[in-house]
């Protein structure tokens, strides 16, 4: 991804020509649907989504301050549209109970390393909005704390309260999982 | 339990999939419609503008001069100006401060709406061409 890039289709769309903005679709498609598909699980939602992202970011691009690099902005309006849309429409109704308090202990103990990542994507999808996001975010950026508070917004410090608080909810939530059988690569 | 190591894993590694083919050329699409739609209506601050200050007179005009003396007297006699000028007393100055405080305060509220509504939805499509 060049920032340069980036810089030059952003002045010709704001000159007039629109077409160029299809240079920021193709470079950030991958990593917008991506972090959509990580808020809502599903590859078809997730594609609208950040197709709105991307009009939302089209509509606003004369907004874009050069005070931050064009990827925190994008990220920050991509974030700004999928948490609204998943406040307003959740993923799926998945009980916390159901998740927090399996009926068959000795299935998810049974479990393999599949469904162990099954349910623990389904846990986190459980959570209250703000830890939902946190955790969705930070593991988005590759565990960086400073990249997700910049998508958010938010000061570092309140994403990393977010982030303990939503990590210990969803080891109690998964409480019932035992740990990873690694193997010999470990 | 699972471990903190265990979560950092799972969460950090999830795969997800790669957009479709055609999301591009979609999102494309959607972006040219956007642009050749129709403006945005935008707030008619000229047409009620002139609406306001026409009502604001007519509101001042009456303060000042009060309610006609004589009931029986002729509508219009209240309006002209000896009138008018008589009428211009500490009330009527009290008065109509209250209704000018309560007009600025009026556009100042429909002000901002319109702009914490702008603010959130269209900033207006970027002219562009295609």
């Amino acid at each position: 991804m060049s920032a340069a890039e980036d810089l030059a289709d952003v002045e010709k769309v704001l000159a007039g020509d629109g077409s160029a903005f299809e240079g920021i679709v193709r470079r950030w498609q991958g990593p917008l649907v991506h972090l959509a598909w990580r808020f809502c699980g599903d590859r078809a939602r997730a594609e609208d989504m950040a197709q709105e992202a991307f009009l939302r970011t089209y509509r606003s691009l004369s907004t874009w301050r050069r005070d931050a690099a064009f990827s925190t902005w994008l990220f920050a309006v991509a974030t700004n549209v999928y948490c609204t849309e998943i406040r307003r429409i959740p993923p799926r109704p998945v009980s916390l109970d159901a998740v927090a308090e399996p009926t068959d202990v000795r299935s998810v103990d049974g479990a393999d390393d599949e469904e162990r990542d099954r349910l623990v994507a389904q846990a986190v999808q459980t959570l209250p909005a703000r830890y939902r996001e946190a955790i969705v975010l930070y593991y988005f950026h590759g565990m960086n704390v400073a990249a997700a508070a910049g998508s958010l917004r938010l000061p570092e410090g309140t994403v990393k309260a977010r982030l303990s608080r939503g990590r210990a909810m969803l080891k109690r939530k998964l409480q019932h999982l035992s740990p990873r059988r690694h193997g010999g690569a470990g | 339990m699972i471990e903190d190591d265990d979560l950092d894993r799972v969460l950090s590694t999830r795969e997800a999939p790669a957009p479709s083919d055609g999301f591009a050329a979609s999102v494309m699409s959607a972006v040219a419609r956007e642009a050749e739609g129709p403006l945005p209506l935008s707030f008619p601050w000229r047409r009620i503008a002139l609406g306001l200050v026409a009502f604001a007179l007519g509101i001042g005009v009456q303060v000042i001069a009060g309610p006609p003396a004589d009931a029986t007297a002729p509508a219009f006699r209240w309006l002209d100006i000896g009138t008018l000028l008589a009428g211009v007393d500490r009330v009527g100055l009290q008065r109509a401060w209250w209704i000018a405080l309560a007009l600025l305060v009026t556009c100042v509220i429909a002000r901002l709406a319109s702009w914490f509504a702008g603010r959130q939805l269209l900033r207006g499509p970027i002219a562009g061409r295609w």
